[in-house]
């Protein structure tokens, strides 16, 4: 056996350039399938004039605002409804309706709406992620050991001081796993709304791509798209092991 | 009071829906105007009358179709994939990194390119739904074959069980619950997919419905092809439950 266990990600990495580049050339035509290499090229040109990091930086933030006004209003809705059962009912319809329906079905519906604004971006985000963490936060309210919180009692820890020193830090773990589905969903919903309508962003990069006949232009957007998410997903769960072992979900084995 | 405790649940949302409903009406008459928020009495009018000329079954027919095929091919493929992951650790450690990666790129960035390389027929639309479902399904299949109990394996091979016999009598099953659960987080995934495929380039579907009301203004129209898209995903996760959970041999792996 060769020992590949901690390089295997570069390993990986390597064969998948490799596939990649086998691949572009047995097309043989760069404006089908361009190679690493030229898609190396594009991305040079774009960067050198700072133009790429316009556009990703759009992308990031968007993600970001949205992200950060999303989070907690979520997740306070989501802690809410998981411990009072007439807010739940009141809330479930709608929390039901918008699980079943995709961001980027709301996209020309925030378009309409707002116009072609950088709100209208924004909110879409901002859905995607108070959707999320208010499901995960009230899963992670209701699953809350029963004994922990007969403990608490018990202690002389009751009703609303219960709630914030026991329940909602016990569901801290499902908060913090609804920020990671939050996030790769948010990178989605922010393409497809550049995509749709923007002036920038690595989502116009790939429509302007499409309308110049330049693939290179598509290549780079998606490649970046895939950086961005797993980066920002790694970031945060070492951020979690690192700084806050305690919430980590590995802990749960 | 006990009864009427464990059906209050039901009042409070019927409550809710009822002043939603009205909320919705008494600021479409006053407050918003007609083309940002129409009545919900025209909306339910233009449902009726899409119904009746036929345009919603033509639309619903050709998106679920699309994702039906694009789902089965991605799960299929995802299924082997996420096995070989899963079983072989050398393959893993170095493809794992790549799917981990894919998870990231939105099938919404893939349209263009597969416009570009297959035009804009149905071939594209389900290879985008096949491609996000292919990667959900590898990554829990994989997740699943990694987290067979070693206890398991090992009493598999105490009880003499060959290496092929450990993988059907033992793996398979013990996996089988990530692979349920994967396909059906694949149905939302592929959604997803489909009207990103359909929101840029199709002539039918309910994506194209959507966009096409934008460019029209016909908002009545949007709200219906959004709802129907809702309705239909929650519809098929619903199917996917029932049809698991009766058949005897699939529900016993619906654990997780």
């Amino acid at each position: 056996m060769i020992r590949i266990g901690r390089w295997g990600p570069l390993y990986g990495a390597i064969l998948f350039f490799a596939m990649w580049q086998v691949g572009a050339d047995s097309v043989g035509t760069p404006l089908l399938f361009p190679g690493p290499l030229v898609v190396w090229e594009g991305f040079w040109r774009l960067a050198e004039t700072g133009e790429y990091f316009e556009h990703a930086g759009a992308t990031l933030q968007r993600l970001i605002v949205g992200m950060a006004v999303g989070i907690p209003f979520g997740a306070t809705l989501g802690c809410a409804m998981g411990a009072s059962r007439d807010l739940n009912a009141w809330f479930d319809p709608y929390v039901r309706m918008a699980n079943s329906t995709p961001a980027i079905a709301l996209i020309p519906f925030a378009l309409l709406w707002f116009g072609v604004t950088e709100f209208a971006r924004y909110s879409l985000v901002f859905y995607t992620a108070f959707l999320v963490l208010a499901l995960s936060a009230r899963q992670g309210v209701t699953q809350v050991p029963y004994l922990r919180i007969k403990a608490a009692n018990t202690l002389g820890v009751v009703g609303i001081s219960a709630f914030f020193r026991v329940i909602v830090p016990s569901s801290f773990p499902a908060i913090l796993s609804g920020i990671r589905t939050a996030t790769g969903l948010g990178v989605m919903v922010v393409v497809a709304a550049e995509m749709l309508g923007a002036a920038n962003g690595l989502g116009f990069l790939i429509i302007l791509g499409r309308q110049n006949y330049d693939p290179t232009l598509i290549f780079i957007g998606i490649f970046s798209l895939g950086v961005i998410s797993l980066v920002l997903d790694r970031g945060f769960q070492f951020c979690i092991e690192r700084f806050m072992p305690r919430w980590s979900v590995k802990r749960r084995v | 009071m006990i009864n009427s405790n464990s059906s209050r649940p039901y009042f409070v949302a019927a409550a809710s829906i009822v002043t939603a409903i009205f909320t919705w009406a008494m600021a479409s008459t006053y407050l918003i105007p007609e083309t940002l928020l129409p009545h919900p009495f025209d909306v339910w009018d233009q449902a009726v009358e899409m119904s009746d000329s036929g345009l919603l079954w033509i639309s619903i027919e050709a998106s679920v179709w699309r994702v039906f095929w694009g789902w089965v091919m991605g799960v299929i493929a995802g299924v082997i994939t996420g096995l070989i992951l899963g079983e072989l650790r050398g393959v893993d450690a170095v493809i794992g990194p790549i799917f981990e990666f894919l998870k990231g790129v939105a099938p919404i960035s893939l349209v263009p390119i597969m416009i570009l390389w297959f035009g804009i027929g149905e071939f594209p639309k389900l290879m985008i739904i096949a491609y996000i479902t292919w990667v959900v399904v590898t990554v829990s299949t994989a997740t699943g074959v990694r987290e067979v109990p070693n206890v398991r394996l090992r009493a598999a091979r105490c009880l003499g069980m060959s290496q092929l016999e450990v993988f059907y009598r033992v793996i398979l099953p013990s996996t089988a619950s990530y692979v349920l659960v994967g396909m059906r987080s694949g149905i939302g995934f592929a959604y997803i997919a489909l009207i990103s495929a359909e929101f840029i380039a199709v002539d039918k579907g309910l994506g194209f419905l959507i966009m096409d009301s934008r460019m029209n203004l016909q908002t009545p129209l949007m709200i219906v092809g959004i709802v129907s898209l809702g309705l239909l995903g929650s519809g098929s996760q619903l199917i996917y439950d029932v049809i698991t959970l009766q058949i005897p041999w699939l529900s016993r792996f619906r654990r997780l």
